[in-house]
């Protein structure tokens, strides 16, 4: 059987030419999310003594379609994903393209066709005895199908908001798909107040000259800087004597200041554990405004700031939408749902760091996502009620 | 308290464990000493446990982000299962394992020690970190004992003296591991729907975890179609075992991983 479908799988990519299978959109999805429950109902209930529908329904059915799929997951898991470089022929037959192929899709209906089948039997007649089953057997189902019908109305956009500037406050309901690259217009529109970032300080590492990585050794520990750090790298016991995180060159040191693209930088002196060597000087992160500036410490090691890492970021926006003007703050983690939409901090310019002006917004749509939910909440009940039988199991 | 004070809590943890396994196997039914065996075993428990708790307080976030992170809390809640294990079967000979895989994973962090980095990127910043990672290093805890189990079995099925309780033993332990990895997957993805907008995309993470979760869900199906074989299961306990090492470490160094979200800290 499953043999067949593979073979079944592979006919249907090559004759459509390696280009996957359709993804199914509005209205077609609803359809078939309606029609296949239905059928597998009306099949079961008509032929449920038929050889066919009593395999269909039985374990070892269930677990060649749990081995179809895993196979179909596991290509998906070896071979790279959505990369031109690879092989055509691999191309033509789906497996460069596996989460929207025709083997993906025919291993999944025929794993949710057993599924069904085996809920529908052990839902009737029903009792509380199967309720653990069916909570995990029918979670399944419906997140699986919901999954895989909803993808094609799902929408992920891009917004790129600019900071007010010169007086001029940009309002933006043009959004990209980031995907096919075409532009799509909310029903509403969002403008950008403020963008802002905090970042971690920098940190201290030892850099090898002639490999360009950085170095460790027995703790591998890249401490944070700052004002008073002791810390020892390699052989090297360092000391940061000043440490200032907005600062900009002037001739042989760093100073404060508070223009844009100022960079943070630190006086530091190390010494070697072993040869009693001191070094002592400057280092800085750079940024796109001030050089970056390591410190030797011998022939080929030089002690450097890393570029300081995102701590957390956000922007104060405000929703447009007819008399309406919703301010609000989006932050990573922090999304805010709106007439159906839900709206995410996604990024921001990060060659400009904190004094980005720009802020990418991730607008997403997803009809499906309540069906999806419920099948979740059911798989959820399930694995508990798993996690006590399997505590039965024991007696 | 960070890494580099890692070796002391380590050593006096593997000390404690080894002389606690030694009299529990050793103790030749004497009451007495084998109690003294346990309370060693779990003073190794508490030991590292407080090594824990304070390179969180360190480190100012949850030391859950690395993989040597990961590992640690697998070392504390591997013996945690095998004494629960112990506890609850007498099998002398599982907290023995049990203890001697968290050591490895001990030893593994101790040649390979780790950054102390407290920075952690703000995607990770939030209520699901703890629970996802938390549980689903416990599921592997757990799937980890389910494989030991196995090992056991096919060694004793290879010299004929395979009994059926010893898969009876694995199936309670996939059953509770099973669970858990479920609900890791799930947090997952409602974490992600939070965090990255979209509750699957096929990350390789989230693949190889899926193709985890669908071999156990293989091996809970064949025994319980045909609950009289034992070959089979043991052999497929112990392959789903080597998927679930993939997806956690494997996956660092998978072509089809290069752009991975959960790529991090290594």
């Amino acid at each position: 059987m499953v043999l067949e479908l593979i073979f079944l799988g592979l006919i249907f990519e090559v004759l459509t030419g390696g280009r996957g299978a359709p993804l199914l959109k509005w209205p077609v999805n609803i359809m078939v999310g309606v029609g296949l429950p239905l059928l597998l109902l009306i099949l079961y209930y008509r032929f449920k003594n038929r050889p066919i529908i009593k395999w269909l329904s039985s374990v070892p059915a269930a677990i060649s379609a749990i081995s179809f799929f895993a196979l179909v997951v596991l290509l998906l898991g070896f071979i790279p994903q959505d990369d031109t470089s690879v092989n055509r022929y691999l191309r033509l037959l789906g497996l460069t393209h596996m989460k929207n192929s025709w083997l993906m899709m025919i291993s999944g209906l025929y794993f949710l066709v057993t599924l069904g089948f085996v809920a529908l039997r052990r839902a009737t007649p029903f009792s509380r005895k199967n309720l653990g089953f069916l909570l995990n057997h029918a979670g399944l189902w419906i997140t699986i199908a919901a999954g895989y019908l909803g993808a094609g109305d799902l929408m992920r956009l891009n917004l790129t908001l600019l900071e007010p500037h010169g007086g001029m406050n940009q309002t933006v309901s043009q959004a990209v798909n980031k995907r096919t690259g075409e532009t799509y217009t909310l029903p509403f529109s969002v403008r950008l107040e403020d963008f802002n970032i905090e970042h971690y300080n920098p940190k201290l590492a030892i850099l090898d000259g002639r490999t360009g990585k950085l170095l460790f050794e027995d703790d591998k520990s890249m401490p944070l800087i700052e004002e008073e750090l002791k810390a020892t790298l390699l052989n090297w016991d360092i000391e940061v004597l000043e440490y200032e995180p907005e600062a900009f060159r002037a001739d042989d040191r760093y100073v404060h200041g508070d223009s844009m693209g100022n960079a943070p930088a630190a006086y530091v002196k190390a010494m070697n554990g072993i040869s009693g060597e001191v070094r002592e000087g400057w280092i800085s992160s750079g940024s796109f405004r001030v050089m970056y500036q390591h410190m030797p410490l011998d022939n080929h090691r030089f002690l450097v700031m890393t570029n300081p890492e995102p701590e957390k970021y956000s922007s104060d926006i405000v929703i447009e939408d007819g008399e309406v003007e919703l301010p609000l703050t989006l932050e990573v983690n922090k999304p805010f749902k709106y007439r159906g939409w839900k709206l995410y901090q996604l990024s921001y310019d990060e060659r400009m760091g904190k004094w980005s002006r720009v802020s990418v917004i991730e607008a997403v749509r997803d009809p499906w996502l309540p069906v999806v939910y419920t099948g979740i909440f059911l798989l959820l009940a399930g694995a508990l009620y798993l996690f006590w039988i399997g505590q039965d199991i024991k007696e | 308290m960070d890494w580099i004070n890692f070796p002391a809590f380590a050593g006096i943890t593997f000390i404690s464990w080894l002389s606690g396994v030694s009299l529990v196997n050793f103790s030749a039914r004497k009451k007495s000493l084998e109690t003294t065996g346990t309370v060693l075993v779990i003073a190794g428990i508490a030991v590292l446990t407080l090594f824990v708790v304070m390179l969180w307080i360190n480190l100012e976030r949850p030391p859950l982000r690395t993989l040597g992170e990961t590992r640690l809390w697998y070392s504390l809640f591997l013996p945690f299962v095998g004494v629960i294990t112990y506890y609850r079967w007498r099998y002398k000979w599982f907290l023995g394992y049990a203890l001697a895989l968290a050591s490895l994973f001990l030893m593994i962090n101790y040649l390979n020690p780790e950054t102390y980095s407290k920075t952690l990127m703000p995607a990770l910043q939030s209520p699901w970190f703890v629970p996802h990672v938390i549980v689903y290093i416990f599921s592997y805890a757990l799937l980890a004992a389910s494989s030991l189990v196995a090992v056991k079995g096919l060694y004793q099925l290879y010299s004929r003296e395979l009994n059926l309780k010893v898969l009876r033993l694995a199936d309670n332990l996939v059953y509770v591991g099973f669970s858990f990895l479920t609900l890791g997957l799930l947090f997952g993805a409602l974490w992600a729907k939070e965090a990255w907008g979209h509750y699957w995309t096929w990350d390789p993470k989230e693949t190889w975890a899926f193709l985890t979760w669908l071999c156990y869900l293989g091996y809970m199906h064949f025994r319980h179609f045909q609950p009289r074989k034992m070959k089979a299961p043991l052999w497929a306990l112990s392959v789903a075992f080597i998927v679930l090492l993939i997806c956690w470490f494997g996956i660092n160094y998978l072509p089809s991983a290069a752009n991975s979200v959960h790529v991090y800290g290594d």
